[in-house]
This record gives structure tokens, C-alpha cells and sequence, in this order.
């Protein structure tokens, strides 16, 4: 909060030169420490259509107009019934039954912002539609809830046949289910106000900071001094010793950082002289390579960017001049003028602070250099602040999310909720497009097949989605209405502030089980099989999977699984007298007790390390170059120690949480509490040599993972052969440590506020 | 219509839109669940729903209650309208400010919706009593402040009592800042109570003294200085109100003054009032998403229409659209809710004074100003002043005079309806 805090006063500064802000300022304040006065420059500017003044439509609209959007229009034709007069908060009861719904409904929106401007257009859309398209494409973003199937996909059409049209967030809703998208041809966004912070370079210092660490003097110090040291220049004097003992390079082993950190704390004179205690905490800044981040450097790959003409826009040019940067030693972003707070006096604060803006000033004056057409000084200087967490939106067109059949049915299993709770809502429209009276199951499950590739099976999931939409086809739900009016405002700010990220595909709504899952865009990357199969089908190189080794050795028969039902009963059998182990059972069982994880892994561990090093040894029998073992928890179970190299692919928590859950249909209690079980992320960073998080698509996961096959096969050489079974042919692997390294749970912290 | 008696403002098809909820079970629905009359008939001439707070939540949460056939509404807030909840407070307009939240917003929801009945005290929730949080079948939460949170939870956990079902009233709790928020659904004595997630609150930013005093390093500690040490040292006993603009232009030039001295940039009007009034980041829409999400619950508990929330969901709006719904688990040694004494251990030596700081900053216990006794024998007492006098002399003993290893201590605080148990290990 503190950095947005200041981006606000100082782009508010021109309003209030010094004393109070004025009334303005001080009714936006709120909002301001948000998106500060740029982004309310941006709503003030932006003209907004919304078509029907249904519940949800004003429910939008109310919490567009409260921030203070420029101009909206409503575009509603018709009467207020009876049943609108019940259900909307625009509305006045039964005093505006008969009247113009969206004249109502503007007066009433109108009274909660002086400062914005709202008309009715009583005109029929679909005549709009057909008479005066240019009316429609003149706004900045169109929001359509519940509109006829057939005047959506007329809408939808119109506002994609130019890039420069409008967005349109598209709204369906019925009882508790519901569901919208954002149709975008292309979104950049300069503020995403990523939580991620930028690099301090402890790794690859500039002059200034290097020369000011590596002469600073700790023995000639006065005690109070010494313990204020920031942690910054403590770790940049000691990598420097270290890299110049172990010629040039940093600490690379678990063994190599652990001493590294033991350096850090012999430092200390006095035993709460915390600015060590801090350094060793952020020692792993010393390890991690400072570069360009993944999601940047595809940006850098984007095709626009070879024919760009002065009219093209500013943010584009910007990337190009960012790119020549990044291209240049040390191939890093410019840097941040901003320093996090640390533990030091003001003196030695003060003075980094100012090495690190002038540092930021003279980068951003050579990345200046670099533009090729001219853009406003203000908007280079959020571009270099923001370039860590810049983002290239690529959207799709509302009618092309289902017109795969394959895709969705790909989804059915993977993410059976939402997959199905979508399909659902389709099958309604397609229901509404063919006049066929009152939606049934029969008739619902009829469209939705017809949405699949023939034979696809549907499951609970779909029939508790489809017999909610049969109870409630039309209902308007007020909390339901309330519940779309916050997130697809939410949506739209963030859309027309260019702020934050929006969602890119469809977000689905469940107001029974309470949950909001946003997905069916583009292939999500199932991980482990993913990871697994492309280092085999496409780098041929083998892979022995730990994950079916555990389940092979508690097979019907085998030893282990013996001593599981002699250690945990009969009751973690299957009951379909297969005598096959009830995975599930037992894993609910163990993840929630500590002592009997412990039992578990004294059976499966050693029945598994062996197997493995079987699979290892028929690969050098082979004469294979590099074999991957992988090993779900190879930190946990010290196997690390004997491998050559580690690998870490990782999911952010709400990602890994989501397919943990969709895969296993296991509760979220249960995940969570799986999760939690695993070592903390950064933990696990100390012992990881390469890192791929796998946060995207399949196809950023294919580039990530081929970027680190090429540098783990030349760093690997060919040492392999030249060891001799069976103590060094384990020294001779490099991991693949797939799932083993989860963020801390939860990541993003849950707060109550 | 199906219930005439009370209902002469109930206009036909006024409820279409609910009906076809409470007209029908669907595949997800309860048993228990009475479609038709008997349901409508309790959502609309029995139920009686209270909501704590008219602010940015509260606001949001009467509309929704309103438009889904609650007419029994109650209203508390101890607040009166300013310029700045105008962004989101949609019940209000600028002739409002300065009058009080609840009575100005139960006036708006009567007047919009014809036929519901909203009854607001302006005060604190301290000033009810169990014969008052009694009355009602629900109850929603839209505050801001931890304390209160605290209050109304261990108020309802208490006011349980096993030999009288009535008396365990359903909680529901939203929260929001900036683009997040979190809505849950706390069952006292049954579910996780609000003290059980303690330990998730963000640790409040607390700048060291010294720090403040002697090395500021950020604007922040500029103004800390400002309003903790040249506040009361230049202005004596009379207090800072920081809604008095002149108040905050002090502090703002005392902390800009300091700052200039030792070359700290960035010390500004909206952050002097950010820091010391504790300022979180509110917009209308976060708001509209988590009032919603708890009036969705307070209707399908009211009606058994559908499953109700489990007991917690998560929304983080800033990328894309994350919510995350979860059990937040009972604590056996929650000190509401629990029953089981807390394991608590400390160095042999602690005082009892260091221990109330231990106390005050453990992230599940979180007490501001505890009392302790261990049997029949008080160590220290805040109140009342006499029995204070008689313990202070303890503060600086050693804790195991009085207690043993695996003693037990009972905790009490003065703004906490609660007790709670700890069991000291030496270690």
C-alpha cells in the first residue's frame, strides 16, 4: 500500500499544492490509494453502453457510476414490469411500473455521482444493431447482460471487426449460476501493480553500489554502525569474496549456500544486530540470476514489434526500447529508483537510497536513448518503474470460446465444475435461440450434447448445474445480480484504467458452493504428465517417475502393501475385494497426521529408492546421456542429495490448488492440508539449480522447459559415462523435482480486514 | 400471493424472481427445505436479520437483504457520515455528511423498498446486551475494525447454550481492501469462531520507538514521530482527532518538517492521514461482491434453499479473478471457542510483566490489556484501581513463583468478553 500511496500524492499533487485536498480529492481518496489520479483520469474519460436495465445491468452500473465514470448510457426498450419493480434497486417500486425502464434507471444511478452524465436510449438494440452500428462502436466499453443469443453474436461480430472498437463484457446469469467474458483483440497493461518486486541486483551490483560495499571497512566500524549496515551491502561485499574464492561464481550447492549463510552470521558482533539476521534471510537474492523475467522476455517475442510505424502505440515502442536495453550487459530491466524498507540508520538508508536512484536515473536516461519515436516523459517513467510487471493481453472473440467441441470436452474432466457449470449456461442460450419454452433437463442436456464431440460423457457436476437452471431459467437473483454487478465493474475499471489484470477468458460463477473458477480460454497445462511426456516425446530423454513407482510397489501382492494394511488395517483397502489400496482413504488419512505420514513413508520410501535405482541403472545400461528421476517430494526424502542437479517446476498456490482439486476431487481442506505438509518455498529455492514455473499455457511451459533442457544438457556435458555404477551413476543425475516445491501456504495471504 | 395478512405492500410479481428459488428445490437442496408458503411465510413476516455496520458493507448488505424479502431488519453503526465514503456508500449523498450512518441509510432502504421495516441505532455494539443479539435468527457483519469482530464473536460463542437451540445465531462475516475481500460463515460453538483464525491477520505495521526516534529511514516513520512523540509532547492531554483537518496539517508539517532534517522524501498530506488514521483502500465494487456473497448465505441459511458457504471464501480481484473457498478448521485451543487450555511455553526467567507482552503480541491471542490469575491467586489486574495497585508489585516477578510447570493461567481482558487457559512450560 505504501508505493500506491505515493504514486497517488504525486499524481495528485497539482490538485492540492500543499494543506488539504480539495472535496474532490477527498471523496475519491479511497479509491485514489488504488489507481491513483491516472486511472481516474482514465474512468472520467471513459463513455460506457450497457444494454438492459435488468438488476444486474444497474447493479454494474452502480458501482461504475459511484467511482465516477465519464457518461454511460442504458439501451433498454422496454417497460418496468411488475417483476423488474421487485428485483431492482433502480427502481421505485411499484411507482415506476409502466414507465421506461432505462429512464428510470439512469435518474436514479444519476443520484449517486453528481459528476457523471447518464442518458436512456429507449431504442430497440436489435434495431440499433441493424440501423446504426457506428452509434454502438463509439463508446469505450460495451457491458450486455442476458441478451438474446442471436443479438449477442450480431454484437459480438460488430465489436470485433475493428481492433479499435470497444471491448464487450458479456453477462449470463440465471439463479445461482452465472458467468461472463471480456471479447478483447489485444490489452496492455503498463500498471499491473504486480506483487511481485523488482531485482535489487544484488548479483549484478552497478558500479556505484559496488564500489561503496566492497570498500566499506566492518572491522574499523563503531559498534551501533555495524549492526545498521543494510542487508543489501552486507550480501554484495560477501558475494564478491566468494566469488572470487570459487573463481567467479556464486554459491551453487545446498552445502555451498549453507556456508554462505554461515558467513553472513559470523559477521555478528552482538547477538541482535538484526540487519545480519535479514541478510541471511534474503541471501538466496545472491543465487537467483538477476535477468529478464520469463514473462517479459516473451513479450519481446512479439511480431508486432518488427513493423511498427510512428502511429502505433506508445507501449509497443516503449517495448522495443526495453527490448535493445535488455539486449545489452548484464541483460537485466532498468532499475527500480524504489528501495524496500531494511534494517539500517538513516545515514547508511538514506545513502543507498540515493545510489539507487541515481542508478535509475541514468538508466532510464540510456533507455531513453533507445526510443525510436517520441513518448511523453510521464509515461516513460511508470513504463521503466513497471517494467517487472508489464503484461500483452491476447484476447478472443466471444462466439470462438466454444467453438471447439474437442476443447471443451477436454475440459469436462479436468475441471468438472466449471466446465460444467459453462456448458450449462450454454445450453440455455441455445435453448432461448430455438423459442423452446421452458428449459428442461431433457432439453438441456439435448443442447449440450450438441455442443460436444458425439459419445462425450457428462457427469454430476453437469446435472447439479443444468437442474439449478431448470429450478430458475429467468431469476435475477438481487444477491446474485449484486455478486456479477461487483466483479464485472471490478472487471471493467480495471479494463479502462489499464490497470491491474483483467481476466482473460470466462470467469464462472456457483453461488451455492460459493466459488468463482475463471479458465476454458486456452490449453492449461496439466503439469506432472505434461512436464513428464515432453521431456520424453520430444527431448527423448528417460524419464523414472517416482509417483508410478509408488504406486507399483503397493500393487495387490507386493510386500509394501502388506505392511501398510498390517500398520493402518483392512479399511484402506478398496471394498471392491480387489485388494488394491484405497489411494484417497489412505491419503486423507496420512496428510492430516503427521505420525503416520512418517509410518507411511518408512514403508513406500525404500521400496521406491530402490526401484529407482533400478530404472537408473537399465538407463546406463542403455548408454542414455541423462535420465530425469522424478521424484514428487525429492527434498523432503533427501534424494537430492545424490543427484547431479535439481529441476524445480512450480504452480503458484491457486493454481496448483485448482488442478490438485479438479484432478483428485478432493475438498479443498484436504488439498490445502496436502500442501501444507510440503517444505515452503523458500525453503526449497536453496536447493533448486533450475527453476520453470509453470504458472501458463502449455505452449509458455513448452518454451520455459526447452529454454532449460538447452542449459542443463551444456551444463551437464558428458560426465555421465565416465562414472562407475552404482554410488556415482546416482551422482550423475540431474532431478526433475516435479510438485516439490510449493509456495508457502497460502501465498497470497489470506486477510481478514 | 400466499401470505396476505402483513403483506398489503406486495405487489403481484413482486417476487418472481426469488420464487422461482423458493418455489422449487434443486439438485444441491436440502431436505428440510419447504418449498412454497411455509418458506416465504418465515423469509418474510418472521425472520429478523441484524447488520453491524452502515458502512461501505453495510450499505450494500440492507439493499440485498431488502430485495430478497427480509422486512425485519436491524441496523448498527456507531459512525456518522464523511466526504470520502461517498465513492461507495450508495445510500448517501453530500447533504448526508455529518449525520449518523445507520439512521440515514434505514431511511433510504424504507423509502426505496416498499414495506421493509429497518430499525438502526446509532451506538456501539457494547451497549447491547444478550437479550438484545437474542431477538434475531441472523446476524452479518460489515465492519472495519478487528475489536469489534472480536466483541460480537465472543458475545454470540457465549450467549450459546446447549439446552436452547434459539440461542445460537448464525454469524456472518465480510470483509474487503482494494480488490480483495473475504466473506465466511461462523455457526458459534460448531464451525470455526472468528478467534480461531487470529493467527491470519496481516501483522499491524508497527514501527520500532527507537527507530522512529532516533533513525527514521521512510516518510512512515516521519510521521509516526509526528503523532506519537510531538503530538502529545507540544500539545499535552488534548487528544488528536484525526478527522480534524487541522490536526492532520499539523502532523503533516511536523513529519515533513523531520523528514526535510534528515532527507527522507515523500512525507505528504494523503499519507500523514493514511498512517495515522490506518487508512485501507475501499471501492464500491469489492464491496458489492462480498456484501453480496454474505447476503447469500444469510438467505439460503433463512430459507434451507440451498447449501450454505463452508465456511470461508476468498476473493482477490488485482489479477484476473481468484476466490478461493475453503473449512476453516475449529482450534481446540481457540480461547472463544475451544475448551482446551493453550500450550504456552517460555524461558524460565520471564517476568509476569514479560509475559503480558507476549501475550499482546502472539498472533493468536492478540490480548491488549490482559489480566492473569492462576487459581484463586491474581497476578495482575488491570482493573479495577485498587486491585491493580495491590498486583503491579507481581509485574516484576518471576512467572513460576506462582505458577508450575504445566500450570495453568486464566487470561481475561477488559474489552473481551472471553477467557482464556494457558499451560506454561518452562523451556
Amino acid at each position: 500500500m505504501k508505493e500506491d500511496s505515493k504514486d497517488i500524492e504525486s499524481a495528485t499533487v497539482s490538485v492540492s499544492v500543499e494543506g488539504q485536498p480539495d472535496n474532490k480529492t477527498r471523496r475519491y481518496d479511497r479509491q485514489l490509494r488504488l489507481w491513483a489520479a491516472s486511472g481516474q483520469s482514465a474512468l472520467e474519460n471513459s463513455r460506457i453502453l450497457v444494454i438492459s436495465g435488468s438488476a444486474t445491468s444497474t447493479s454494474i452500473l452502480k458501482n461504475l457510476v459511484l467511482p465516477g465514470i465519464g457518461h454511460f448510457t442504458i439501451l433498454d426498450h422496454t417497460k418496468v414490469t411488475p417483476e423488474d419493480a421487485g428485483n431492482n434497486f433502480f427502481l421505485e417500486g411499484p411507482s415506476s411500473i409502466g414507465k421506461s425502464r432505462a429512464e428510470e434507471a439512469v435518474r436514479l444511478l444519476l443520484e449517486l455521482n453528481e459528476s457523471v452524465d447518464g442518458r436512456a436510449d429507449q431504442r430497440d438494440i436489435a434495431e440499433v444493431l441493424e440501423n446504426d452500428p457506428s452509434y454502438i462502436t463509439s463508446f469505450t466499453l460495451v457491458i450486455a447482460h442476458n441478451l438474446h443469443p442471436t443479438l449477442l453474436g450480431r454484437l459480438s461480430n460488430l465489436l470485433w471487426s475493428d481492433s479499435l472498437n470497444p471491448s464487450l463484457i458479456v453477462v449470463n446469469s440465471a439463479g445461482f449460476l452465472a458467468e461472463f467474458t471480456i471479447q478483447f483483440h489485444e490489452h496492455a497493461i503498463i500498471e499491473s501493480h504486480t506483487e511481485t518486486a523488482p531485482s535489487l541486483r544484488i548479483d549484478k551490483p552497478f558500479p556505484a553500489l559496488y564500489d561503496y560495499a566492497t570498500n566499506l571497512d566492518f572491522t574499523k566500524m563503531d559498534p551501533t554502525d555495524h549492526g545498521h549496515v543494510p542487508y543489501v551491502i552486507v550480501l554484495v561485499q560477501l558475494l564478491d569474496k566468494w566469488k572470487k574464492e570459487h573463481g567467479g561464481n556464486p554459491p551453487k550447492t545446498y552445502d555451498e549456500k549453507k556456508a554462505f549463510k554461515a558467513s553472513i552470521l559470523a559477521m555478528k558482533h552482538k547477538i541482535d544486530e538484526e540487519n545480519f539476521d535479514e541478510a541471511e534471510a534474503q541471501a538466496y537474492r545472491c543465487w537467483s540470476e538477476t535477468t529478464v523475467p520469463s514473462q517479459i522476455a516473451k513479450l519481446f517475442d512479439e511480431p508486432k514489434l518488427a513493423s511498427l510505424t510512428p502511429d502505433s502505440p506508445h507501449f509497443f515502442h516503449l517495448l522495443v526500447a526495453l527490448k535493445k536495453f535488455a539486449a545489452q550487459p548484464p541483460h537485466v530491466l532498468p532499475l527500480s529508483s524504489s528501495l524496500p524498507d531494511m534494517k539500517a540508520n538513516t545515514e547508511s538508508y538514506i545513502h543507498l537510497q540515493k545510489l539507487y536512484k541515481k542508478r535509475a536515473e541514468e538508466e532510464k536516461a540510456e533507455f531513453k536513448t533507445l526510443l525510436q519515436e517520441s513518448v511523453p516523459d510521464e509515461l516513460v517513467d511508470t513504463f521503466v518503474k513497471n517494467a517487472h510487471g508489464l503484461r500483452l493481453l491476447k484476447g478472443k472473440k466471444w462466439s470462438d470460446f466454444d467453438a471447439n467441441p474437442s476443447v471443451l470436452a477436454e475440459k469436462l474432466p479436468i475441471n468438472p465444475r466449471e466446465a460444467s457449470a459453462h456448458l450449462a449456461l450454454a445450453a440455455l442460450r441455445a435453448v432461448i435461440v430455438k423459442h423452446q419454452g421452458k428449459p428442461t433437463t431433457e432439453t438441456l442436456t439435448e443442447e449440450a450434447l450438441a455442443l460436444l464431440p458425439s459419445g462425450t460423457e457428462l457427469s454430476d457436476d453437469f446435472s447439479n448445474a443444468v437442474g439449478e437452471l431448470v429450478r430458475a431459467p429467468t431469476a435475477d437473483l438481487p444477491n446474485t445480480s449484486a455478486f456479477l454487478g461487483g466483479l464485472v465493474a471490478q472487471e471493467a475499471i480495471k479494463m479502462i484504467t489499464k490497470q491491474y489484470e483483467p481476466i482473460n477468458g470466462c470467469c464462472v460463477i456457483d453461488l451455492i458452493d460459493s466459488w468463482t473458477v475463471i479458465g476454458l480460454t486456452g490449453g492449461i497445462a496439466t503439469g506432472k504428465s505434461t512436464v513428464s511426456s515432453l521431456l520424453q516425446s520430444k527431448y527423448n530423454i528417460p524419464v523414472v517417475d517416482a509417483d508410478l513407482l509408488a504406486r507399483e510397489v503397493v500393487e495387490p501382492g507386493t510386500p509394501a502393501l502388506r505392511r501398510i494394511v498390517k500398520t493402518f488395517g483392512s479399511e484402506v483397502l478398496l471394498t471392491d475385494g480387489s485388494g488394491a489400496l484405497d489411494r484417497k482413504k489412505l491419503g486423507s488419512i496420512i496428510f492430516n497426521d503427521e505420525k503416520k505420514r512418517k509410518q507411511l513413508n518408512a514403508i513406500v520410501h525404500p521400496a521406491v529408492r530402490w526401484g529407482m535405482f533400478w530404472g537408473v541403472v537399465k538407463c546406463w545400461l542403455r548408454g542414455e546421456r541423462i535420465c530425469v528421476l522424478d521424484v514428487p517430494l525429492l527434498i523432503e526424502s533427501k534424494l537430492w542429495r545424490y543427484v547431479w542437479g535439481v529441476l524445480l517446476v512450480y504452480l503458484p498456490q491457486e493454481t496448483q490448488l485448482q488442478r490438485l482439486m479438479s484432478r483428485d476431487k478432493s475438498s479443498e481442506q484436504d488439498a490445502m492440508s496436502r500442501i501444507n505438509s510440503q517444505l515452503p518455498l523458500q525453503q526449497k529455492l536453496d536447493y533448486a539449480d533450475y527453476v520453470i514455473q509453470n504458472d501458463g499455457t502449455l505452449e509458455e511451459l513448452e518454451a520455459k522447459l526447452s529454454r532449460s533442457v538447452e542449459r542443463i544438457r551444456r551444463d551437464a556435458g558428458w560426465t555421465w559415462p565416465s562414472w562407475v555404477p552404482p554410488i556415482g551413476l546416482l551422482s550423475a543425475l540431474w532431478v526433475l523435482a516435479y510438485r516439490n516445491l510449493w509456495f508457502q501456504v497460502p501465498v497470497k495471504q489470506p486477510k481478514m480486514f | 400471493m400466499a401470505d396476505s395478512s402483513a403483506n398489503t405492500q406486495d405487489w403481484e410479481g413482486r417476487y418472481h424472481h426469488i420464487d422461482q428459488i423458493l418455489d422449487t428445490p434443486g439438485p444441491r437442496t436440502d431436505e428440510a427445505f419447504m418449498a412454497g408458503d411455509g418458506v416465504k411465510n418465515f423469509l418474510r413476516n418472521q425472520a429478523k436479520i441484524l447488520v453491524i455496520g452502515a458502512g461501505g458493507l453495510g450499505c450494500e448488505i440492507l439493499a440485498n437483504l431488502a430485495l430478497t424479502g427480509f422486512k425485519d431488519i436491524h441496523v448498527i453503526d456507531m459512525d456518522t457520515i464523511d466526504i470520502s465514503n461517498l465513492n461507495r456508500q450508495f445510500l448517501f449523498r453530500p447533504k448526508d455528511v455529518g449525520q449518523p450512518k445507520a439512521t440515514v441509510a434505514a431511511e433510504f432502504i424504507m423509502k426505496r423498498v416498499p414495506g421493509v421495516k429497518v430499525t438502526p441505532y446509532f451506538g456501539k455494539i457494547q451497549d447491547k446486551d444478550d437479550d438484545y443479539y437474542l431477538q434475531f435468527n441472523l446476524i452479518i457483519c460489515g465492519l472495519d475494525s478487528v475489536e469489534a469482530r472480536r466483541w460480537i464473536n465472543a458475545t454470540l460463542v457465549n450467549m450459546v447454550d446447549p439446552e436452547n437451540p434459539e440461542s445460537l445465531k448464525p454469524l456472518i462475516d465480510g470483509g474487503t481492501e482494494g480488490f480483495k475481500g473475504q466473506a465466511r460463515v461462523i455457526l458459534p460453538t460448531i464451525t470455526s469462531c472468528y478467534e480461531c483464525s487470529l493467527d491470519m491477520l496481516n501483522k499491524p505495521t508497527a514501527f520500532p520507538i527507537c527507530t522512529i526516534a532516533n533513525t527514521p529511514r521512510l516518510p512512515e516513520h516521519c510521521i509516526e514521530w509526528a503523532s506519537v512523540l510531538e503530538w502529545p509532547r507540544v500539545h499535552g492531554d488534548k487528544k488528536m482527532d484525526t478527522d480534524d483537518p487541522e490536526h492532520i496539517g499539523w502532523l503533516y508539517n511536523t513529519a515533513a518538517k523531520r523528514a526535510k532534517e534528515f532527507n527522507i522524501e515523500g512525507v505528504t498530506w494523503s499519507l500523514t492521514q493514511g498512517v495515522v488514521k490506518n487508512i485501507i483502500p475501499a471501492i464500491a465494487s469489492t464491496n458489492a461482491i462480498i456484501a453480496a456473497s454474505c447476503c447469500n448465505e444469510a438467505f439460503k441459511i433463512a430459507t434451507s434453499s440451498a447449501a450454505y458457504l463452508n465456511n470461508y471464501f476468498m476473493l482477490i480481484g488485482t489479477e484476473g479473478v481468484y476466490s478461493y473457498t475453503f473449512e476453516h478448521e475449529k482450534r481446540k485451543d481457540c480461547p472463544v471457542c475451544g475448551g482446551e487450555a493453550l500450550d504456552l511455553s517460555v524461558k524460565p526467567d520471564t517476568t509476569v510483566e514479560q509475559l503480558i507482552e507476549i501475550l499482546t503480541e502472539n498472533q493468536i491471542i492478540q490480548i491488549k490489556k490482559p489480566s492473569l490469575s492462576a487459581g484463586t491467586k491474581h497476578l495482575y489486574l488491570q482493573a479495577p484501581p485498587q486491585l491493580e495497585e495491590a498486583t503491579r508489585p507481581n509485574l516484576e516477578k518471576k512467572l513460576s513463583e506462582f505458577v508450575p510447570e504445566n500450570g495453568e493461567i486464566t487470561v481475561t481482558s477488559t474489552t473481551l468478553p472471553m477467557s482464556l487457559s494457558l499451560r506454561i512450560a518452562y523451556a
